[in-house]
């Protein structure tokens, strides 16, 4: 696994930040010709990930001073588009187009009809289209980085007239960092949960104090800075991040805040989870995650409490607990700007992230239920319905996800990308099922997945969100993988069970199915099989 | 310039270069020090840059390229 650098500057420093990668770099301003040559070093098979970051000035040409078309940034697009097609198994890394702040026709470069601005905007529009049509490119924005740092502070023009460099050092730190948080985004190994403190963090004040009316909270002065900051983490949440809450409060206070306080933008129903009580965070946490089903390496807990984040950074250090801002008013920006991206990104928001916290909530009412009645009682009240969907091109970024979160019911946790998918999704000697399920609570989505191989008759993967277990619908997937295998002339299926810390609930799956083993090897992979009856 | 000017100096540019300290002395250049080629020289200044806090112009860019001349920059 290996990273190519390519670049129509000089982009060489950037390599040593990329550790621990390995990153080889192209030669000076080869970037279109590796990419449009067939056996060029990019095609090579060691190489998995091409970062192509481009300095839009230099690419330009003429056209930065209103004088020509811009055909490089042409041929790059379509360059981008070609080499992803036909290298899916390859991760493109690239940035925006993202001039810098020259102006050739000065104040009327705005409403001229060759403005610069405007070639920007309709580069960055096609470059978004490649970007919907190639999963495998990812395009990493670099405009709010010189909003936010400043120009002067992240070019040189003695470094540029030195030796091509457009970026100052500072700017390779950054463009670093955010490369690295977008691979974490894009291999879905952001964190999944956000649990907050209430007095000081949500609202201004001491609830039990100022009373449920009386805490800061408005849409001015300090109130301002925390509702401004409520909204912020709604944003959030509709992307797919579960919200909690840890509170050292009467519960009747908090309650009396959502129902009477009304400058809450945060309803009780955006939360997945609250714990409102005198005992330890620490112990909340734990039950939050005992409740969600999700392991404490995927929280984030803010807390303006430095003794509260300390006892959780101490007995939890899987839970990521970044320090508080000194000031009110940078509550809002520090959020969006520091905490989000670097935990909580997410590269495609799909349907079911923006119903998440509805989902396991209706989980929760579930579970309500299960208490009162026998299993298949309760399996009959749910109502559920289950439907199978066979090579669906349209959710590969979903069913990715799956493979890349799926822990617990995961009979042999291979983690494949969205190229990967995309693959198993278009070869006839794959077939790729993804199981929806609804139940009278609510649509929970896609939740189960299979990935078979019906040239063998293979089961590759098997996994089911640890949302849906124990409703036995895990067996309708089966089902189906056999059905299809059956259609397919075979006469028996093999099934796989590699176990790992995190799987054990599933080690039994195969063999309650009527699965015999075959054979199990010294590192605990066990392998089963199933005769396929003619029907 | 004093020693201790020329000794950050070249230790800053022996973990630049990735060579041994003793490796690079107060006499040290790029003339007579093979890791230390043309690219590996904008990267330094570079990082120079961000950790002395210091914006050579493009010419001393282009001139710092023994151990003395980092240090007179660093000075």
């Amino acid at each position: 696994m290996k990273f190519l650098l390519l670049s129509n500057v000089n982009m060489q420093p950037l390599a040593r930040l990329m550790k621990p990668h390995e990153v080889v770099c192209g030669t000076y301003n080869s970037l279109l010709a590796n990419l449009s040559t067939r056996g060029s070093i990019a095609t090579a098979e060691e190489v998995s990930h091409l970062l192509c970051l481009f300095d839009t000035d230099a690419l330009m040409g003429d056209a930065l001073y209103g004088a020509g078309a811009a055909d490089q940034c042409d041929m790059l697009l379509t360059a981008f588009d070609d080499f992803c097609a036909r290298h899916p198994e390859k991760v493109i890394i690239t940035n925006t187009f993202c001039t810098g702040s020259n102006r050739p026709f000065g104040l009327a470069d705005f409403t001229h009809r060759q403005s610069l601005k405007s070639l920007e905007c309709s580069l960055n529009a096609r470059l978004a289209q490649v970007a919907r049509a190639r999963p495998n490119l990812l395009v990493i924005d670099i405009e709010p980085l010189f909003r936010r740092y400043g120009e002067d502070a992240l070019v040189s023009n003695a470094f540029w007239y030195a030796g091509r460099i457009r970026y100052t050092g500072r700017m390779f730190a950054l463009l670093a960092d955010t490369i690295s948080q977008a691979l974490a985004a894009y291999t879905h190994r952001s964190r999944k949960v956000l649990v907050l403190d209430l007095d000081n963090t949500l609202w201004g004040g001491i609830v039990g104090e100022a009373g449920p009316r009386g805490i800061e909270l408005s849409e001015d002065g300090n109130g301002r800075c925390f509702r401004d900051f409520q909204r912020a983490l709604k944003a959030i949440q509709r992307t797919g991040v579960l919200l909690a809450i840890a509170s050292k409060n009467n519960a009747a206070d908090v309650d009396e805040v959502f129902d009477a306080n009304p400058m809450m933008i945060l309803r009780r129903e955006d939360f997945a989870a609250m714990r409102v009580n005198w005992q330890s965070k620490v112990e909340s946490i734990q039950e939050i995650a005992k409740e969600l089903g999700l392991g404490i390496d995927s929280f984030v807990f803010i807390d303006d409490n430095p003794v509260e984040r300390g006892a959780v950074q101490k007995f939890l250090p899987e839970v990521a607990v970044p320090e508080f801002p000194d000031r009110i008013e940078n509550l809002q920006s520090w959020f969006m700007r520091d905490i989000a991206p670097a935990y909580l990104s997410k590269y495609a928001i799909t349907a079911e992230d923006a119903s998440k916290t509805e989902q396991y909530q209706a989980k929760a009412a579930r579970e309500k239920l299960a208490a009162s009645f026998d299993l298949e009682g309760y399996l009959a009240e749910l109502g559920i319905e289950c439907n199978i969907r066979v090579d669906d091109r349209s959710r590969v970024v979903r069913a990715a996800q799956m493979t890349q979160k799926t822990n617990q019911y995961n009979l042999t946790s291979r983690r494949y990308d969205v190229a990967d998918l995309a693959r198993f999704v278009d070869s006839v000697e794959h077939a790729v099922l993804m199981l929806d399920y609804r139940d009278r609570f609510g649509d929970e989505g896609a939740v189960g997945l299979a990935i078979v191989d019906t040239a063998e008759g293979r089961i590759d993967t098997l996994l089911m969100s640890c949302r849906v277990i124990g409703r036995k619908v895990e067996q309708r997937l089966l089902d189906k993988a056999v059905e299809l295998c059956r259609e397919r002339g075979l006469r028996k299926i093999v099934g796989e069970y590699i176990p790992t810390p995190k799987n054990g609930m599933a080690a039994s799956f195969y063999a309650d199915n009527g699965f015999t083993l075959r054979q199990a090897s010294a590192n605990g992979a066990v392998i089963y099989e199933r005769v396929i009856d003619e029907r | 310039m004093n020693d201790k000017t020329i000794h950050a100096a070249a230790a800053f540019v022996a973990e630049m270069l990735g060579v041994p300290q003793d490796a690079i002395g107060p006499d040290s250049s790029m003339d007579n020090t093979p890791a230390w080629d043309s690219m590996e020289h904008m990267t330094m200044m570079l990082e120079f840059e961000r950790r002395f806090g210091k914006s050579p112009d493009m010419d001393a860019i282009s001139r710092a390229t023994s151990v003395r001349a980092i240090a007179e920059l660093m000075a």
